[in-house]
């Protein structure tokens, strides 16, 4: 369960160049939501994950975590509870580390890391499971280099890395974004089922309005700062994106239509 | 035999250089003070009349608390970690004369650990050589270890890739201190012992150390390629053992002498880092790989790669193909 409570954050703050990104934004997940952010470029979708993720400090407000107050708390420690997934596929893994040592890294994220071994056995036939479920082969090349595999495969095993390990909270941020057409349906869907197998509370940022419509059983669109609308359970099934487009254009008087981003 | 046996110690000083720069990807010049703290503090133990071993063990965690400093100069004081390892090795300088209590200490009538070999006339003979490769082999093995176990996990993931180690969980500050205080203990540990294989300990015995640190990884890893952990391990010692045979044989070439040392090292290993990259040793590179070589055709495509039917071609592969058709 995740509690976002009034928060916001400014960067360069009385500055010329101060830039407020999030303004009294409210949001809460109860256990088993996967909220979907859709929202143009400079909208704080990628702020909101970051100070969920305890790489920012919000200025004002506070975060809880299943009960906790995570606000003050540093990101190493958030990631206690928190599972991440990058826009940029070479940010999940450890590149000079084999796909068993990532998997290792990644099983040990909530527990204390002390002197046992990183790859046991038991511990290999854990990895080889669950990269089965991607059905990408990955499962038989765990002695591989993490930075061998493609963007695609990756981002697969970013995925894993983040959801195996059941986290409170997963926050995916752009994931599928730079990723040719293909392989981003491929990682969606991958999306989906992990988050539905293992009864993940998700928050998603997209730029692509059919994913968010696609995943997810809220969504929000965010502008300037400020969450602008949701839509929830039978709304968010039955939108479309020109449904999405037209909500938008009214909501921003049509200032936002203009933004390229928007059109997926 | 000289050679092999000071190689083999200053292995110990590569292992810890090894730790800091490829595994934590930080360039510690901390090691040209702590491996004369090593040094300073067993020579005065030892010519006190402490036990030699208890001697070695207390410089190797002189060391280590010289790497603790410099780890939380660069992660609580957040000062870029080559300003903070020059900060601490000249503040080092101050601290061994301090230990010393002069330039030089002189330990030759004193029992070291190298007495035995001292007294049967071992030194410099195979047996000597056996006995410091069996050391050596044990802090290697004891190394290998610690990198496969979870700790040592974290600790390459935080040199590897910093923002996916946060980002699971791990405390990269605290895996940047713990590696650097375990290098300078390791770098320590050599001065200790290398102290009382030549019998003295002296206020400048690290200087440059960092070169030749460098060095015997950038040779060990350039000629042993292997990202395996225990593979680069011991490329490093090997690479230590080569360094020294080098200056070694530098060394007996007409007109150079002791005071040539420092100059030789520095050529050493701007040869061991521009060789590599001149057109001639790159062909030989290719001809004695030639059974690897992959023609276009046999190189899959990114839906292959994806969809687990083919494995993407290693990137040493890739380059050399791209050069051949360049």
């Amino acid at each position: 369960m995740l509690e976002i409570r009034d928060v916001s954050k400014a960067f360069f703050p009385h500055t010329v160049n101060e830039k407020v990104a999030l303004r009294d934004v409210s949001l809460s997940l109860e256990d088993g939501d996967f909220v979907t952010i859709i929202g143009s470029n400079g909208a704080g979708k990628s702020t909101l994950l970051n100070v969920v993720a305890g790489r920012y400090r919000p200025d004002l407000g506070s975060i809880w975590i299943n009960g906790h107050d995570v606000t003050r708390l540093s990101d190493h420690a958030v990631s206690r509870y928190v599972g991440r997934v990058f826009q940029d596929p070479m940010a999940g893994t450890a590149p000079h580390l084999t796909i068993e040592e990532n998997m290792a890294i990644a099983l040990s994220r909530t527990k204390w890391r002390g002197l046992s071994l990183g790859v046991s056995k038991t511990r290999r036939e854990i990895f080889r499971e669950e990269l089965q479920a991607l059905e990408l082969g990955l499962e038989n090349r765990l002695t591989a280099k993490a930075g061998l595999l493609s963007g695609g495969q990756r981002q697969a095993l970013s995925l894993v890395m983040a959801t195996f390990t059941a986290p409170s909270i997963l926050l995916l941020d752009e994931h599928t974004a730079a990723l040719d057409p293909q392989r981003a349906a491929l990682i969606t869907r991958l999306t989906k089922e992990t988050v539905a197998r293992h009864q993940l509370t998700a928050l998603m940022v997209t730029h692509n309005m059919d994913q968010a419509l696609q995943l997810g059983n809220r969504l929000i669109m965010m502008h300037e700062g400020r969450i602008l609308m949701e839509l929830a359970g039978e709304d968010k099934k039955k939108a479309t994106v020109n449904d999405l487009m037209a909500e938008f254009g009214r909501i921003t008087d049509g200032t936002g239509l203009s933004d390229k981003t928007l059109l997926s | 035999m000289a050679a092999l046996d000071l190689g083999l110690i200053f292995a110990l000083m590569a292992l810890g250089v090894y730790l800091t720069f490829r595994v934590l990807d930080l360039a510690d010049l901390t090691i040209d003070g702590s491996f004369t703290t090593g040094a300073a503090v067993c020579a005065v133990l030892i010519i006190n009349g402490g036990n030699p071993w208890l001697a070695t063990l207390s410089g190797g965690l002189a060391g280590l608390v010289a790497g603790l400093v410099t780890g939380l100069l660069t992660t609580w004081g957040k000062i870029h970690p080559l300003l903070a390892g020059i900060l601490t090795q000249i503040a080092l300088y101050s601290v061994n004369l301090r230990i010393m209590g002069k330039a030089n200490l002189s330990m030759l009538r004193a029992v070291t650990v190298f007495t035995p070999l001292k007294e049967s006339r071992q030194i410099g003979t195979p047996v000597s050589v056996g006995v410091l490769a069996l050391g050596v082999g044990l802090v290697v093995a004891a190394l290998v270890w610690f990198l496969s176990t979870d700790l040592g996990l974290a600790m390459r993931a935080t040199g590897d890739n910093e923002g996916m180690a946060r980002a699971q969980g791990i405390n990269t500050d605290a895996q940047k201190i713990l590696g650097l205080a375990l290098s300078n203990g390791l770098v320590g540990l050599s001065g200790a012992l290398f102290a009382q294989y030549q019998g003295s300990s002296d206020i400048g015995m690290g200087i440059g150390l960092i070169v030749a640190g460098l060095a015997s990884v950038i040779i060990g890893t350039a000629l042993i390629p292997n990202g395996r952990v225990l593979v680069t391990a011991i490329a490093v010692v090997t690479g230590s053992i080569i360094y020294r045979s080098v200056i070694q044989a530098a060394l007996t070439i007409e007109g150079f002498d002791t005071n040539d040392m420092k100059l030789l090292s520095a050529l050493i290993v701007i040869a061991a880092l521009l060789l590599p990259r001149w057109a001639v040793f790159k062909q030989i590179r290719n001809r004695r790989s030639k059974q690897f070589t992959t023609y276009t055709w046999d190189v899959p495509t990114e839906e292959t790669v994806d969809a687990g039917v083919a494995n993407r071609p290693s990137q040493g592969v890739t380059r050399r193909m791209r050069s051949k058709n360049a």
